[in-house]
């Protein structure tokens, strides 16, 4: 594990409420060493959809936190929500701006649970629209942090945001 | 804008406001164009603002209003620009009319974005008591 890498990490935790996520009591380092883990699958899948370079390392996470921290807050807290690189990917363009087409969950008690989420910029068509897909229930936290509004009193989901806040 | 109308929204007037906020503009006006207030700093995307630093902003409808502003012409057409000022407490919006279908659209979809937002930070007020 890189040492510096995980001392910002830690810091961006702690700095955003977060530190629950590695105070535990078997190891910080072990959970440190997991998240690290977890934003080098976050670049990969990102490289893989997106055919972009995107880096998730602590230090591109915190550079972006000064211009605007409550973006990290949001992306920190997702990670703290979902283990899946793909629903991350699809935080982090939500982050950089793509509007939030279409959500789609499909709930069965005891049964199943599907959840898509269709992105598109916001200026461009269905051509330019990304799909992403979960059956991991704990991923239906995501959507509360969409901001909830409408627009000439039709729906809208716009954004994601931190749910608390420091 | 002078002789501009203040719409008071209460919200955290924060970075995660001022996003909601300009994501509606962007929404309403694809082509929007924005402009730090203190530092004239001026933006063609709103993904290139730092949010989080930024307090006061203008919000032009496109490039040609921006232009007429910025050449402070007495044509410059109404409603073409939003004033976003943040204040712990609100978010003021400054516009010219709040009264037309457009910007009545846009208040409508500021005040019920920011709404959770505010209610998300009492929550923590509640967490911490």
């Amino acid at each position: 594990m890189n040492q510096q890498s995980a001392a910002i990490l830690e810091q961006l935790l702690r700095d955003n409420g977060l530190g629950w996520m590695i105070d535990r009591p078997e190891s910080k380092d072990l959970a440190l060493s997991s998240l690290l883990q977890q934003l080098d699958k976050v670049g990969a899948e990102h490289s893989r959809r997106i055919q972009t370079n995107v880096s998730f390392t602590p230090q591109a996470l915190a550079t972006v936190a000064e211009r605007n921290p409550h973006k990290i807050q949001a992306f920190l807290q997702a990670l703290a929500i979902t283990r899946s690189p793909e629903m991350l990917v699809m935080v982090w363009r939500i982050l950089q701006g793509l509007s939030i087409r279409k959500v789609e969950m499909n709930y069965q008690e005891l049964d199943i649970f599907r959840l898509t989420i269709v992105l598109a910029p916001p200026r461009l068509g269905q051509a330019e629209e990304e799909s992403y897909h979960s059956q991991d229930i704990n991923d239906a936290a995501l959507v509360r942090h969409f901001a909830i509004t409408t627009i000439n009193g039709k729906p809208l989901f716009e954004g994601f945001f931190p749910l608390w806040k420091k | 804008m002078i002789g501009g109308v203040d719409v008071v929204i209460p919200a955290v007037g924060d970075g995660a406001a001022l996003e909601a906020c300009v994501r509606i503009v962007q929404r309403c006006w694809p082509h929007a164009r924005f402009e730090d207030v203190e530092t004239g700093e001026k933006y063609a995307w709103y993904g290139d603002i730092p949010l989080g630093r930024v307090r006061e902003l203008f919000a032009y409808s496109d490039a040609q209003a921006e232009a007429a502003w910025d050449a402070d012409r007495p044509d410059s057409p109404p409603n073409s620009m939003l004033y976003l000022i943040l204040s712990p407490d609100f978010v003021t919006v400054v516009i010219d009319d709040p009264n037309t279908a457009e910007m009545r659209a846009m208040l409508e979809s500021f005040r019920t974005i920011l709404s959770p937002i505010k209610w998300m930070d009492l929550n923590i007020e509640a967490r911490a008591a």
